[in-house]
């Protein structure tokens, strides 16, 4: 479905080189970015995923996502796919396509406009209601305070008491210009994720069906093919 | 929250299926489309809900009417304003009820310890189910490899059987099951779990694991069944307070569909690539009603062989018909105009089971049907047969609301700019009747094109006649109407009692993602003659039981209601050229009539545009830095035109593709 996500082997695979039990994992997470206009989500996504900067962002037309390649240790490549609130989604609630199987989300505030803030309550009681972990539980949310690198000197205060109520699991201050505390925001959820083993290997035989023009036996798994 | 952009090529009005496409082909071809729902939910009549919001829904009061601060907006001097909304549109008959106790405690207590007893068996047993058995019996992922020529297959069936009739020395039945065999292309109607255990072997380091998992399951269904039925018959394990717990495990459609797996709507969705929003299952089974009781009716070729209900004269009788069916003209029929299709059958001498499978089932007919509409409705029927499984149908994972936001956000991907739970309270038009903009709460915004839904359209616009309803209902059940060994998804074909209507039923487990565990949803959509409960009395009372002892399901939970159809005839009356209402749903099984009046929706506003061309892949596209002036050519490109860069891979893609070829 959501693009290829079956192309992507999410089960574990014995090196083809080494006949010990020496498995590789290569895992795919869907996290969601949130938070209203011009916060500077789609920037975020951007300077995480391929390390660039732009001070005028369009709408990256026909994307639904940005995908980040990370080699975590020796045994596991995590693809992870970064979703971007489609750009002007932003009036209202979002598809049932943009939440489904994601595994964590990052809320997004402008440090520059603090009634950004006021925001993130109604953002994260859309995602509370709508997506939930394969086990039922509330999805990982972190909190990104962005751009840190114009001022600092107006941090909401209690925000430590705001992601306690909210359940929010910690927040960091971003700069998606100056590349501060992506990686470490971002692998707060990924540690979390593998901790709790939230994400489940999409096994081949709950699948759903999934249309596909041509069949396209990527790493194996066969599509349905249609035409 | 910001205010909206106030200026845009298209505005849609509803979130509705039709609504939705013409919005996504839209903002697919660059324009820029607001598209703007007064409800805070996506799909409006289209819509599916959980348990506990269904309740909700109807409740709030039904207008679509806001007028605060619209007082203030300012109009031209030759505009007028119309109120949005008109009092034709309703939802009626609307009913809900629980028909079980409210806390599981009400349950009175001796009944409660049977329940333990039987509550720990039932564990005891699971345990035994390893999570693997549940896999392996689960129906959906038929491993298909369509191919166009799977008719021909069919055909070709036939031709062979043909050729064994005249050699008649051959016992009819093992020549058929033969010719299944020798066809390797059979292999699609092969065993789901057989299927299953080929996938395995491929990957086969689990392929052991597999195998035992089928013994596994055999035990288990062995152990189960009696298990389970003796559990059923002495208690009864769901209350009101159990159900809700899983409220959100519900996705209750207001407008249950099925696909045709090779219809007009399923090739739009693979062609515009939209079907990456979409997941599916297979209708594993079609059932009909006949002489008291449910039967599976053979459609494809293999179970038509293997059928018990049908013996190997009619066979025989039914292939070759479905054949000549398949190959004939209009002109072949010509002396059967003004007759039903049903008459047409009589006159081929074909029992009346069979009758009844053909007009019923195969053509969706109902007794008056005409001979040109069923002979349609049997090509189409076969034309996607032996694609997926064993029925030529599809049902929407998660329910048929997730079809409308597919459409939504494709359009919010390339665009479109998406505004739900908006007070909308007038049209603006002009002298000439052309639409100028919207007043959305204390907003003007404004657009060359208007595309709503028809519960938006203004009384104005609106021609009082009296409307059409379809009569719906929608069941909580705690089993299958027919229990099979495996997890099916099943479409219900049932005539009324004279014969007159056909009701359609389907039924989805947990496996579908429309209820939680161990409970079923049943979907009734009949034709509205009295009301909705009344009109779907005989299929409730002839499906469902409430004593808990009987084998037929007990209905827990069950929610009727009525809306209009107003897909059959126009209700809209305006000579306004850039104003279209798209209408509601309607009573077909599928949406391939309301994909084309989506279709030509668009083709009326864009008559030089390709309708939802195939969408880039996320891995298509190529971040380009968008420096500014990058940014401002898309925004200065014409209208039709997409940014490069899609072009670009578009492209490259094709020529990908052909290479493979
Ligand atoms: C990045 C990613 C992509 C995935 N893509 C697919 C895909 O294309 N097709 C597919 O079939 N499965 C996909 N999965 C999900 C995984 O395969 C599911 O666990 C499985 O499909 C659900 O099977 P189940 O019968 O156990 O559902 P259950 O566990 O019973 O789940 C039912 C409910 O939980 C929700 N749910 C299930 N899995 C998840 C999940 N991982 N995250 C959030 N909510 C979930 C569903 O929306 C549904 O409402 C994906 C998972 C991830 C992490
Ligand atoms: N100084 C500074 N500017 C930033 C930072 N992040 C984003 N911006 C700027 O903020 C503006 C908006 O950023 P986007 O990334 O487009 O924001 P968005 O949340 O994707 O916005 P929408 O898609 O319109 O909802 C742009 O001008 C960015 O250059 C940051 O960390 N520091
Ligand atoms: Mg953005």
């Amino acid at each position: 479905m959501i693009s290829d996500i079956n192309t992507v082997k999410m089960t574990d695979s014995v090196s083809e080189d080494n006949n010990n039990l020496c498995y590789k994992k290569e895992l795919l997470f869907k996290y969601l970015v949130i938070g209203d206009y011009g916060v500077g989500k789609t920037s975020i996504i951007r300077r995480y995923a391929e390390d660039t900067f732009s001070s005028k962002y369009k709408i990256t037309i026909g994307a639904d996502f940005a995908i980040k390649t990370i080699t975590w240790d020796n045994y596991t490549t995590i693809n992870l796919q970064l979703w971007d609130i489609a750009g002007h989604e932003r009036f209202g609630a979002l598809t049932s396509v943009y939440y489904r199987y994601a595994l964590a989300a990052a809320l997004v505030f402008d440090l520059t406009r603090p009634e950004t803030l006021n925001s993130i309550p109604k953002w994260l009681k859309d995602l509370r209601n709508r997506s939930s972990l394969p086990n039922g539980q509330n999805l990982p949310v972190i909190l990104l305070a962005n751009k840190g690198d114009v001022n600092l000197d107006n941090i909401p205060k209690h925000l430590d008491e705001f992601c306690k109520e909210n359940n929010i699991l910690t927040w960091f201050i971003t700069s998606a210009k100056e590349n501060i505390n992506l990686d470490i925001a971002m692998n707060t959820l990924i540690d979390y994720t593998l901790h709790h083993k939230y994400y489940k290997t999409p096994n081949e035989e709950t699948q759903p069906l999934i249309l596909n023009e041509t069949e396209k036996p990527k790493n194996g798994r066969k599509r349905f093919c249609f035409f | 929250m910001d205010t909206l952009p106030t200026e845009f090529d298209l505005i849609v009005v509803g979130t509705g299926l039709i609504e939705s496409a013409v919005s996504a082909a839209a903002s697919r071809i660059g324009k820029r489309v607001l598209h703007i729902d007064s409800k805070d939910y996506y799909g409006g009549l289209w819509a599916s809900f959980n348990l506990e919001n269904i309740e909700t829904v109807f409740s709030k009061p039904q207008s679509n009417i806001h007028n605060a601060g619209s007082e203030d907006v300012q109009l031209d001097a030759n505009q007028k304003k119309l109120v949005i909304g008109n009092d034709l549109f309703e939802i009626i008959d609307i009913e809900q009820a629980w028909h079980v106790l409210e806390k599981d405690k009400d349950y009175d207590s001796s009944l409660l310890k049977t329940k333990d007893v039987a509550e720990a068996a039932l564990e005891v047993s699971e345990e035994c189910n390893a999570e693997s058995v549940d896999a392996v019996t689960k129906e959906v992922p038929v491993a298909v490899e369509a191919n166009a020529e799977s008719l021909v297959d069919e055909i070709q069936a036939i031709a062979v059987q043909e050729a064994i009739e005249k050699n008649n020395d051959v016992d009819i039945q093992e020549g058929a099951v033969a010719v299944i065999e020798a066809k390797e292309n059979a292999e699609k109607e092969t065993d789901p779990v057989l299927e299953v255990k080929e996938e395995f072997n491929a990957t086969n380091d689990i392929h052991v694991e597999a195998e035992e998992a089928q013994i596994v399951e055999e035990e288990h269904l062995n152990n189960v069944t009696s298990l389970e039925v003796s559990a059923a018959a002495v208690f009864k394990p769901w209350s009101q307070e159990s159900i809700m717990k899983q409220s959100r495990k519900f996705n209750l459609d207001l407008t249950p569909k099925v696909q045709f797996s090779r219809g007009e709507f399923v090739k739009l969705l693979v062609s515009s690539n939209i079907a990456r929003y979409a997941e599916y299952i297979a209708i594993g089974r079609i059932l009909t009603y006949l002489d008291g009781k449910l039967i599976p009716v053979p459609c494809s070729r293999s179970n038509i062989f293997s059928s018990p209900h049908v013996n190997v004269i009619e066979k025989r009788v039914l292939m070759k018909l479905l054949s000549t069916l398949m190959d004939s003209t209009d002109k072949d029929f010509s002396e059967y105009d003004g007759k039903t299709f049903k008459e047409y059958l009589q006159d081929r001498k074909l029992s009346p089971e069979l009758i009844h499978y053909i007009v019923y089932s195969i053509a969706l007919s109902d007794d008056e049907t005409s001979c040109s509409d069923g002979v349609k409705n049997v090509k189409r029927f076969l034309a996607s047969l032996g694609i997926i499984g064993q029925t030529p149908f599809i049902y929407s994972m998660y329910g048929s609301g997730e079809i409308p936001q597919a459409f939504c956000r494709l359009s919010a991907v390339f665009g479109g700019t998406y505004a739900l739970n908006q007070p909308l309270s007038h049209f603006i038009y002009d002298e000439e009747h052309n639409f100028k903009g919207l007043i959305s709460g204390q907003q003007k915004i404004t657009a060359s094109n208007l595309v709503t839904g028809f519960e938006y359209a203004p009384n104005e616009m609106v021609e009082k006649k009296e409307m059409s309803y379809i009569s719906r209902g929608i069941f909580i059940t705690d089993k299958s109407v027919l229990e099979a060994d495996k997890q099916k998804t099943s479409l219900i074909l049932m005539p009324s009692k004279d014969g007159k209507t056909l009701c359609h039923i389907i039924e989805a487990g947990h496996w579908s993602g429309v209820c939680p565990k161990d409970l079923y949803i049943v979907h009734m959509s009949a034709r509205r003659t009295a009301s909705a409960k009344e009109d779907l009395k005989y299929y409730v009372d002839t499906l469902f039981s409430n004593d808990p002892n009987d084998t037929k399901p007990n209905v827990l939970w069950s929610f009727y209601f009525a809306i209009p159809d107003t897909n059959d005839k126009d209700y809209t009356q305006h000579n306004s050229k850039n104003s279209f209402f798209c209408p509601g749903p309607d009573s077909d099984l599928d949406y391939d009539n309301s994909i084309q009046k989506a279709s030509k929706i668009f083709d009326e506003i864009y008559p030089d545009s390709e309708f939802l061309p195939r969408a880039p892949d996320p891995d298509e596209i190529i971040f380009c830095d968008d420096s500014d002036e990058a940014a401002e050519e898309v925004k200065e490109a014409g209208a039709g035109d997409l940014p490069q860069e899609i072009e670009k891979t578009e492209e490259k893609q094709d020529s990908a593709e052909i290479s493979l070829n």
